[in-house]
């Protein structure tokens, strides 16, 4: 398919910027070929690591924003979130599902789009502060 | 993105708490764990969450139930969930919280489930 015109956003670090956000992926995901379950759960994918970076990367600091940008390369849909935090490595993101975790309030978000997309990179060293990319495979037609 | 709760007190003793809307982080994550804790301290220790008409749930909500869920346990009653849709099934699956809640296929196998106990 011929690539879509990629959308940027620059987002409140309040939680409600999450749901317009997601919204708009899953439009994207539609126009990109996705089936509505995959659509559901890419906007799923999507909205956790949006929370991820107000909540723990920006700390809800009204005066740091959230970058959101969604393109589509040859193969992939790639969905990019940046934030002004310290970011985190992906090994030292603790399981949820080992037994000694499953009682935990949270830590599930990163699980879970881990589980949902194809590939999930963390960038901490960024310019623009952490840069978290995710891409899933386009649907073949 | 809201919730909406009903109750409703059974003749049995159990009490359902059917939910509808989509369950994201949020103040009504909190309301929930809240009156489940009110019931808690009232000692209705056998409640059913009806998830039938929930369609999309986040991380925080699953962590909202998994804590309601250990509360009860802690308390002693029992808390199950009923009529999770595929969608949300996945999710809990992925997250390996199905091995920790008591989930039903329906609301009647839940209640049936706390009744026996009862």
């Amino acid at each position: 398919m011929n690539s879509l015109p990629a959308f940027s956003s620059t987002l409140d670090s309040v939680v409600e910027s999450a749901d317009g956000a997601e919204e708009s992926v899953r439009r994207f995901a539609h126009d990109a070929g996705f089936e509505e379950s995959d659509q559901y759960f890419i906007g799923l994918a999507t909205r956790e690591i949006l929370i991820n970076a107000i909540q723990h990367g920006n700390r809800f600091d009204p005066n740091k924003k959230v970058g959101l940008s969604v393109s589509t390369s040859h193969n992939d849909l790639i969905i990019e979130v940046t934030d002004h935090g310290e970011g985190f490595q992906l090994e030292s993101v603790p399981d949820p599902r080992l037994p000694e975790n499953l009682g935990r309030r949270s830590g599930r978000g990163v699980t879970m789009a881990l589980a949902i997309m194809d590939e999930f990179s963390v960038d901490r060293n960024s310019p623009g502060g952490t840069h978290v990319r995710m891409a899933k495979r386009l649907p073949v037609i | 993105m809201p919730f909406d709760v009903v109750r409703t007190a059974l003749d049995s003793g159990v009490m359902v708490l059917a939910l509808s809307g989509s369950m994201t982080m949020g103040s009504q994550l909190l309301e929930l764990e809240g009156a489940i804790q009110e019931l808690i301290k009232k000692n209705q220790n056998r409640i059913v969450v009806d998830m039938s008409k929930i369609s999309y749930l986040d991380s925080s909500a699953i962590g909202a139930l998994v804590a309601c869920h250990s509360n009860m346990k802690n308390s002693g009653g029992q808390l199950r969930l009923a009529g999770v849709n595929a969608r949300v099934s996945t999710v809990f699956k992925m997250t390996g919280v199905d091995k920790v809640l008591s989930i039903d296929q329906t609301r009647d196998d839940s209640v049936s489930a706390l009744s026996a106990g009862a």
